[in-house]
């Protein structure tokens, strides 16, 4: 058993040791090859999870960026794609926010349309539509698909990330043709056709799919937003994959 | 999900009756999904790395289903973390599970190698696949993971010996004596990565200045049990600057000392499945694919 808890240990010294990147030099030990790979994996896995804000700010801030997360947020699953959901806080702390104070938005936004990346694929279900005929509704829900966020920014996140996509060859231009202005927007972030995807939506729908993400009854969502035409966004929650079922 | 992913491999055209053939694949990335669906004639099957299709859902997901249903696919892990002494993550074994079950890939494998293990008291991930030291206590807890996933996933696994940075002082055996233990132990597999034991071999020369790097590979492949190889992995490097370690960065065609040391394990183990792995720098996929042909003109030579 003494030997059992060496190897233990000596695993649990080898690997502080490969995180202790403030001693990071340019020697190319055995230890540092291992030091240096897992700095550059994290950082190519953040420019992976986030590959707007990698265009945005540069590889060289994107590898700055992933240093200083490591240090908050280490890598638990066996899985390089779940790890990186601290990037906007760490983002607001850097010297990059003052003069680009919508990036932390933009980032917030991307893990969102990551996360509905990898969400379970679904469709909805039909039958469940039977239960809108209760009589009463105050045990019935709405259950969102898997992945689904809804978002708001005091920017305009949604044209600044589809401006610095990666096909975009002239963010600027592409800005300017869309007549660009600086004004907040709200977003349902979701997944349809298998592919992550974001619409733009007004305020009063962003607090009702708030509403319905925090688990109200249809009921309640009804006496919480008397003026929201509920008749014609529940087609259009379905045509959008928004919804799994009604339960 | 997957077609019957089939393993008679011997029916390729250019085989003799009394020809013994194996299957020659090559590592699938994202670069080459589209190349891998159109041209399904270039290889006899696709690796692919497991934990980059572990989401439920999504366009990943789509594009291995399409690929399971063209090529027979073999499940290569960079994380399992084998000889990790805090165990396996349990969340990181039903991940695999279930991409096991939806595959039926007719080959899973994973490295002799660390990853799972604790950092301010929470379980971390390496992130990295961390040498191990050829000891009789690293050795229990790598066959006892190896038994716990092989019971898990109900399949025989296959182990990668790994290209290491660092040495041991306190090794008490030698890697091939560590390796051939793990199989007697736990029946799996080896998976050679003749690239690997290059590395090794240049990176830490033997104390003997007449043993070259080729000798000191073969010497290896010598000391492995015949029966215990599942597969062959090959692969290139980019060569260092002077005195600096090679890094098994699979960004290169598969070098002539490489392709050497190939020719001899043939020799010693006789036809095996063969794999190209090229992960960096990636080539067209023509000239993956001409690899691939390369290890397969091999295999038929040696398959008298």
């Amino acid at each position: 058993m003494l030997n059992a808890s060496e190897t233990l240990i000596q695993q649990q010294s080898f690997l502080s040791r490969i995180y202790q990147q403030d001693s990071l030099s340019s020697s190319q030990t055995g230890l540092n090859i291992y030091r240096n790979n897992f700095r550059l994996t994290a950082a190519r896995s953040l420019s992976l999870t986030y590959p707007v804000i990698a265009r945005m700010i540069g590889s060289e801030n994107m590898l700055l960026l992933a240093e200083r997360l490591l240090k908050k947020e280490q890598p638990s699953t066996g899985d390089w794609a779940d790890w990186g959901e601290g990037l906007p806080e760490i983002l607001a702390d850097s010297e990059l926010h003052a003069e680009h104070i919508y990036l932390t938005d933009v980032a917030n936004m991307e893990w969102m349309r990551h996360q509905a990346d990898k969400a379970k694929s679904t469709r909805f279900n039909q039958k469940t539509l039977e239960k809108l005929s209760r009589k009463t509704l105050s045990d019935t829900k709405f259950v969102l698909s898997d992945g689904l966020n809804v978002f708001h920014s005091e920017w305009p996140v949604d044209r600044l990330w589809e401006a610095h996509r990666p096909e975009i060859a002239d963010p600027k231009s592409y800005l300017s043709q869309e007549r660009f202005r600086m004004q907040s927007c709200y977003l349902v972030i979701y997944q349809q056709n298998r592919r992550p995807q974001h619409q733009l939506i007004d305020q009063e729908e962003y607090h009702w799919l708030s509403n319905v993400t925090q688990g109200l009854s249809i009921d309640a969502l009804i006496d919480t937003h008397p003026n929201f035409d509920f008749v014609h966004w529940l087609p259009r929650a379905i045509e959008h994959n928004w919804l799994l079922e009604i339960h | 999900m997957s077609r019957t992913a089939s393993t008679d491999f011997c029916s390729r055209p250019e085989s003799t009756p009394e020809a013994i053939t194996k299957p020659v694949g090559v590592g699938l990335r994202h670069q080459h999904y589209r190349d891998a669906l159109c041209e399904t004639s270039a290889v006899d099957f696709v690796e692919l790395h497991s934990e980059n299709f572990f989401a439920q859902g999504g366009i990943t997901r789509s594009m291995l289903e399409a690929i399971a249903e063209l090529y027979p696919i073999s499940l290569h892990g960079t994380a399992m973390g084998l000889g990790s002494a805090i165990g396996i993550d349990q969340g990181y074994l039903e991940k695999l599970k279930h991409l096991v079950h939806d595959v039926k890939p007719f080959l899973i494998s994973d490295h002799a190698s660390f990853a799972w293990s604790r950092l301010n008291n929470r379980m971390i991930h390496a992130g990295d696949l961390l040498p191990l030291p050829f000891t009789d206590d690293a050795l229990k807890y790598l066959i006892n993971n190896v038994k716990h996933v092989q019971d898990e996933i109900g399949q025989r696994i296959l182990v990668e010996n790994l290209a290491s940075y660092v040495q041991f002082d306190q090794n008490s055996m030698t890697e091939t004596e560590f390796l051939s233990e793990l199989v007697s132990q736990t029946d799996c597999g080896l998976l050679l990565d003749l690239n690997n034991l290059l590395v090794n071999a240049h990176n830490f020369p033997s104390q003997d200045g007449d043993v070259t790097p080729l000798a000191a590979a073969q010497q290896w492949l010598q000391e492995i049990p015949e029966t215990s190889v599942g597969e062959i992995h090959l692969a290139g490097y980019r060569l260092p600057a002077n005195g600096n370690f090679i890094v098994d960065d699979h960004s290169q065609p598969i070098n002539e000392e490489c392709w050497s040391l190939y020719r001899y394990a043939l020799e010693r183990f006789g036809p095996q499945t063969t794999l190209i792995e090229w992960d960096n720098n990636l080539p067209d996929w023509q000239v993956l694919t001409a690899e691939a042909q390369k290890a397969r003109q091999l295999i038929h030579q040696h398959s008298h």
